[in-house]
């Protein structure tokens, strides 16, 4: 069980620091463990999970391992478990040394004997159930009172120091948790309980078989002997069958009376019988009261084992757990491309577009219809101006005879373009053919026009200024935006 | 040929959207989109896969840069239109090294080895001649093709272009890669499969994948906005303290404690959720979600996300009345449905009359001693509403916004609007049900996988049929 503990407390701990795990990676790599380990959707939950958390714990290191909480919690709870035992063992010695005190003048009180060793403990045990069951319908302040009693609740809260921080955010909600909790403190408290009276019964033994104990019953109330003599082998029921001597008959409940007004001198035989009480009494303490906490102590740990188990099946992380395992993974892969810095450098940009009988116009990839090119000289100029047509589906020697019917002493030279097209290679070429043709001195200006032909837009023109300042050109410039 | 599977080239001049395409299909944020030419340099090449099978391949290209220069080579070498697409290879073979011809390789190369051609354009702007140098030398590669007419800006072109195109193309469909939903991602992908028969039956099992992993992913979402809602409902912080202490500031502190505990788990939830949707790039942009920037616990996030007085009291009766009427149903109807009308009152009344306040604080006895102040866990009736419609809007945005879409999400709401009128009565009791057993205590088994159910279904719903959208 400790094993599924640890597993289950380092799974939840080791999922909830996955979730800062990039998603598409988890999806990956949980899925390629549920193809390796060929986990069907058939196999029970806790199983898959169980051979997922081996998978995942081959591929991480012995240190991590052992610095996880589950580990830990493994160890508080096995240091816990012992103390709790060794206290219950010492509590056990000492009331059961109290309780068995004899110093010959009265034989030790069978009614107080049982009554503290064993009386008491079944009463608290009862209640214990209660609280298990029926804590809400209990008062608040007998439920707190009891749990400065219990010392499961000790360990409880001591324990809760030694969690880390924000671990149970994710389980604490859990109905499996909360039962986990519950059972858990009850096994702690029964452990305590187990300790208490083999302590009682080591005690008990020691006392029979190193000194001579004798043992009485003595009451007020006008009881027949014979009456309490059937009560006690009522009590002596589950062992009659087997251990007859462990019953007391008839004349030794009559002989086992007394009255502390009554002088204490007994006969050594009288004192002897009176000693045979002691199988009944070790009988009721084993059949009362170690038993029933052994048997709850079993059944703790068996529910607080199905609490681990189902702590291991439910909740979201654990079926996210399992959709990653069983279902395929459906994603891209491939290369991606870093993105590459956007150039810094921009070709320089001019204002005003005046167009003197210095200035040459081309016309690229038709970026304007004829009646367009007319009205837009007009509009900025009264001058005549011939425009050279080139296009990038020209040859070579088509743009250089273009470039040729340009007047050479032009200074000047506008190419308006789609702005929306930004600029290619073979643009490049041209510009690269024009300097070519018409020499370094000549100022380039380029207008990437918009689709109305009337407006360079701010887009438009930082695409193209970024994609020419490659051309490292002195005299090359974009125009600033027009509209 | 290089490739068994089927695998498609997006093609087209510099700018015209192929990455932003290839990011949409691809699902993948990380693919460079930028308004600068030749960003794309190499061609990228992306695998669609399911468990790690490929399925089909998305190539992005780099532009044309000198498409005279390259038809002029091919043509000198062509005798006849049967040698065309050996040309073309051996155009890629003689020029790999070639740097004026290295977008042009990179471009070719999957085509030459069996690619079909996704050739994008953008028609938003003009048709111009220059696009028939590059569209003449893609019908020289032989290979099925596809014209895709993306939009980007305003303009409209598309019957100039469909002119153009459908000299070309035996199919041209509009598709706007930054607006297209995962419909629309889908349509196009069976489109695909017409350009060539073989390639139909994977495409289509990845159609069926694709599917199925949206759906996925919504439910994996539900869980996650479950999770965060269980959390919120149950959590409760605790101090301890001395019987001196004075317990006013420490209520306050306390009290913001929670809140902010809240707050962080649902900022999670939502990276989550972001994560899921392969949106992990989106932290800067969510504060632009100007409806989610506003604080969880303001009233303006409660009255916009939650239920009005009345829809919750009507809630909390329906609801009262779901619980009430199983046990009838338990007592075979013996109890003449007093199950269900005692619900309904006890539950409408209570959402009626249930106080504003977010928590409740308890002071308990400390089992080593000392006093334990605790607030919480939340008790104000409309909380997991708001909580659940924050959610519910985020999922939305985030599973529509496709992964060319760089742009941060706007969502404009006027006032008296209130985001849970969209979800039909029947599904919100439904919700409310499911969130009063999960308030009662187990949060997990059954009443969580129910939660999640309906949660799932809520995500089906779209928030924005109450509220414009705007970008």
């Amino acid at each position: 069980m400790r094993s599924n503990l640890v597993a289950a407390v380092d799974i939840l701990q080791w999922l909830e620091e996955d979730a800062r795990t990039p998603e598409q990676e988890r999806i990956k790599r949980d899925r390629q463990i549920g193809r390796q380990l060929d986990l069907a959707p058939g196999q029970p939950r806790f199983r898959r999970v169980l051979a997922w958390w081996d998978e995942i714990g081959t591929r991480t290191t012995a240190e991590s391992k052992t610095t996880r909480f589950g580990h830990r919690l493994a160890t508080l709870l096995n240091l816990a478990s012992g103390m709790l035992a060794l206290f219950g063992f010492f509590v056990g010695i000492g009331i059961a040394g109290i309780a068995f005190g004899y110093h010959g003048d009265h034989p030790v009180n069978l009614f107080a004997l049982i009554g503290v060793l064993v009386g008491i403990p079944f009463v608290l045990l009862i209640v214990s159930l209660l609280l298990l069951r029926g804590r809400a319908l209990l008062p608040v302040s007998l439920v707190d009172a009891m749990a400065v009693l219990n010392p499961g609740r000790w360990v409880g809260s001591w324990l809760e120091r030694h969690v880390p921080v924000g671990f149970f955010d994710s389980v604490s909600r859990r109905a499996s948790h909360r039962s986990f909790a519950r059972w858990q403190l009850l096994a702690f408290s029964q452990l305590s309980a187990i300790g208490y009276f083999i302590g009682v019964f080591v005690v008990a033994i020691a006392l029979v078989v190193f000194t001579d104990l004798a043992f009485g019953w003595s009451t007020t109330l006008l009881v027949d002997s014979a009456d309490v003599g059937n009560g006690l082998r009522l009590l002596a029921l589950p062992w009659s069958g087997w251990l007859p001597v462990a019953v007391p008959d008839t004349e030794l409940v009559e002989a086992s009376r007394f009255y502390r007004l009554e002088t204490s001198a007994r006969s050594g035989s009288q004192a002897a019988l009176l000693g045979l009480w002691w199988p009944f009494v070790l009988m009721t303490i084993l059949v009362y009261g170690l038993v029933p906490r052994l048997l709850l102590f079993r059944i703790a740990n068996w529910r607080t084992g199905r609490s681990i188990r189902t702590l291991l099946e439910e909740g979201p992380e654990i079926t996210a757990l399992l959709d990653r395992l069983c279902t395929p993974t459906v994603d891209f892969e491939g290369a991606v491309e870093r993105e590459q810095p956007e150039p810094s450098a921009e070709t320089p940009g001019v204002s005003g577009l005046d167009i003197d009988p210095q200035t040459a116009v081309v016309v690229w990839n038709q970026a304007m219809t004829n009646d367009q090119l007319s009205a837009w000289l007009s509009a900025r100029s009264s001058i005549s101006v011939a425009p050279v047509r080139a296009s990038e589906w020209q040859s070579a020697e088509e743009q250089r005879a273009g470039l040729s019917q340009i007047d050479e002493t032009s200074r000047r030279l506008l190419i308006l373009t789609k702005g929306w097209e930004p600029p290619l290679l073979a643009f490049c070429d041209f510009l690269a053919l024009t300097r070519e043709e018409l020499g370094g001195e000549i100022v380039i200006v380029i207008v990437p026009l918009d689709t109305t032909t009337r407006c360079v837009r701010q887009q438009d023109r930082d695409v193209w200024a970024r994609a020419l300042a490659r051309q490292g050109d002195p005299k090359l410039y974009v125009v600033g935006p027009i509209g | 040929m290089m490739d068994q599977i089927p695998t498609f080239a997006v093609v087209g001049r510099p700018n015209k959207g192929k990455s932003s395409i290839v990011a949409t299909l691809a699902e993948n944020d990380r693919v460079a989109i930028s308004p600068t030419p030749g960003t794309t340099r190499v061609a990228q090449r992306h695998v669609f896969c399911i468990d790690s099978e490929p399925r089909y391949a998305l190539v992005d290209t780099p532009g044309f840069q000198r498409p005279r220069e390259l038809l002029t080579w091919l043509q000198k070498r062509a005798d006849s239109a049967s040698d065309r697409p050996s040309v073309v290879a051996d155009f890629v073979r003689l020029h790999e090294a070639d740097p004026r011809f290295l977008d042009e390789c990179e471009l070719l190369r999957p085509l030459v080895e069996g690619a079909g051609i996704l050739y994008v354009v953008d028609g938003a702007k003009p048709y111009g001649a220059e696009y028939e140098l590059e569209m003449e030398i893609l019908q020289w590669t032989g290979r099925p093709r596809m014209a895709l007419i993306n939009l980007i800006g305003e303009g409209d072109y598309l019957e100039q272009w469909r002119q153009a195109l459908g000299q070309y193309f035996s199919i041209v469909r509009v598709f706007d890669a930054i607006h297209a939903d995962f419909e629309k991602r889908v349509s196009l992908l069976r489109a695909f499969g017409e350009l060539n028969e073989a390639w139909r039956a994977p495409l289509e099992t990845a159609v069926k994948e694709l599917a199925a992993e949206r759906s996925r992913r919504q439910t994996r979402s539900a869980r996650e906005i479950a999770d965060n809602l269980v959390m919120a409902m149950t959590r409760s912080e605790r101090v301890r303290m001395t019987d001196s202490d004075d317990v006013s500031p420490i209520k306050v502190q306390l009290r913001e404690r929670l809140q902010e505990r809240i707050r962080q788990r649902e900022q999670s939830a939502m990276k989550r959720v972001q994560a899921i949707y392969l949106h992990g790039d989106l932290d800067r942009e969510v504060k632009g979600m100007e409806l989610l920037a506003t604080d969880l616990f303001t009233n303006e996030s409660w009255e916009l996300f939650g239920l009005a007085k009345s829809q919750l009291a009507v809630t909390g009766a329906l609801s009262g009345a779901a619980v009430g009427g199983g046990i009838d149903l338990m007592l075979g109807g013996a109890s003449l449905l007093l199950g269900a009308g005692i619900g309904a009152l006890l539950g409408g009344a209570g959402a009626w009359f249930g106080g504003e306040e977010l928590a409740s604080f308890k002071v308990m006895g400390n089992a080593v001693g000392g006093r334990v102040l605790q607030v919480g866990p939340v008790e104000a009736k409309n909380f997991p509403w708001v909580l659940l419609g924050r959610a519910w809007l985020h999922h939305r945005l985030v599973a529509e916004r496709n992964h060319a879409w760089r742009a941060a999400l706007v969502v404009a709401v006027s006032a008296e609007q209130n985001l849970m009128d969209a979800v039909p009565g029947s599904l919100r009791t439904e919700i409310a049900v499911a969130i009063r057993r999960v308030a009662k205590g187990d949060a997990a088994g059954d009443s969580y996988d129910r939660l999640v159910a309906v949660i799932d279904k809520l995500l089906e719903h779209d928030p924005r049929s109450k509220i414009a959208n705007g970008v």
